[in-house]
């Protein structure tokens, strides 16, 4: 991905940094408020949702509806997360087959190279993937049953979706990472003109 | 070893996406019989939907994460002060005293390093740095 990016051995790391500070405050900060609003733990963790932080929304705002409004947010972020996600693996699938390291890797870094579909290659490649490696999702909870001390503080860890910002950055357009810098008042990461 | 961990990293962040959706529909449906393959079915329908704005709206995508980003600040502001102001105090003893070992496991300190596994999900954005 830091190809993409100009000057990427100075901005990269300044975007680690920035987003690692500041997601780091915000992480902490509303750590902090859901441990103070948490209310009853047990029932928090028992709860039937599977997941205590929309337990924990739900008991704030007194409603459901509440609840699902707040937790809409979390969930739009980690859906935009798996985006992402899907964006760097493709590349990912793609830089490394121009490597010859994949399986049927002349087919796809050669469609990769030559025609704009190709990103629909390494996409099924992966959705392959993805859906071999599904059935495993089915029983998350048997693995880690009765460890729900570990799933509480998975959940109410608001850096792991805070995390991909940083990845955001480093994936976006350099528009935005100038927008998001300036925006935020933080030390610019604007590339220097002329130097690559 | 990167790709592999890739791959797995959409998985999980489409399985958290699907499950925390089929969370609030129990939520909002208390008469909705939970089984664990609508989840399943959840997490493919994102998978799908990744791949969709991936490939047929590419040329979208630096405005999609744009206004994405724009909602993470302000829904951390939004969830930060209802939290703060609606949720019920817990006492500052129990917050920062308070340690609860779940799992059973022998130790505290074993419980801690454990819990620390899930919370290093959290630095998976730093990997294309390193790329």
């Amino acid at each position: 991905m830091s190809e993409e990016i100009q000057d990427a051995n100075i901005n990269v790391p300044r975007s680690i940094f920035a987003s690692m500070i500041l997601n780091g405050c915000m992480g902490f900060a509303i750590l902090l408020a859901t441990l103070f609003g948490i209310g009853d733990i047990t029932s928090a963790l028992n709860s039937p949702t599977k997941y205590p932080f929309i337990f924990i929304f739900a008991q704030a705002t007194g409603s459901a509806g509440g609840g699902t409004a707040m937790a809409i947010i979390i969930v739009v972020m980690i859906f935009a997360a798996t985006i992402g996600f899907t964006a760097t693996s493709s590349r990912m699938i793609w830089a490394f087959a121009r490597d010859r390291g994949l399986p049927f890797s002349p087919f796809l870094s050669k469609v990769a190279m030559t025609n704009p579909l190709s990103a629909w290659k390494c996409e099924v490649y992966q959705l392959m993937s993805n859906l071999t490696g599904a059935p495993e999702n089915i029983y998350p909870n048997k693995r880690s049953g009765g460890n729900n001390s570990r799933r509480l503080s998975l959940c109410i860890n608001q850096p792991r979706f805070i995390s991909h910002l940083e990845q955001h950055i480093l994936a976006l357009d350099r528009w935005v990472l100038l927008d998001l810098f300036r925006g935020l008042g933080l030390p610019s990461v604007a590339p220097i003109e002329g130097r690559h | 070893m990167t790709v592999v961990a890739w791959q797995a990293a959409i998985a999980s962040g489409a399985f958290l996406a699907g499950t925390m959706i089929q969370g609030l529909i129990i939520l909002n449906y208390p008469n909705y019989v939970a089984q664990q393959w609508h989840g399943t079915l959840l997490i493919w329908g994102c998978v799908i939907v990744a791949i969709f704005v991936n490939t047929i709206m590419s040329s979208l995508l630096p405005f999609v994460e744009g206004g994405l980003l724009l909602v993470h600040i302000l829904g951390f502001v939004a969830i930060f002060i209802i939290l703060v102001y609606m949720a019920p105090h817990g006492s500052a003893h129990d917050v920062f005293t308070q340690f609860v070992n779940g799992g059973n496991w022998p130790t505290q300190g074993l419980s801690t390093m454990v819990g620390l596994i899930g919370l290093v999900f959290a630095f998976v954005g730093k990997f294309p740095a390193i790329r």
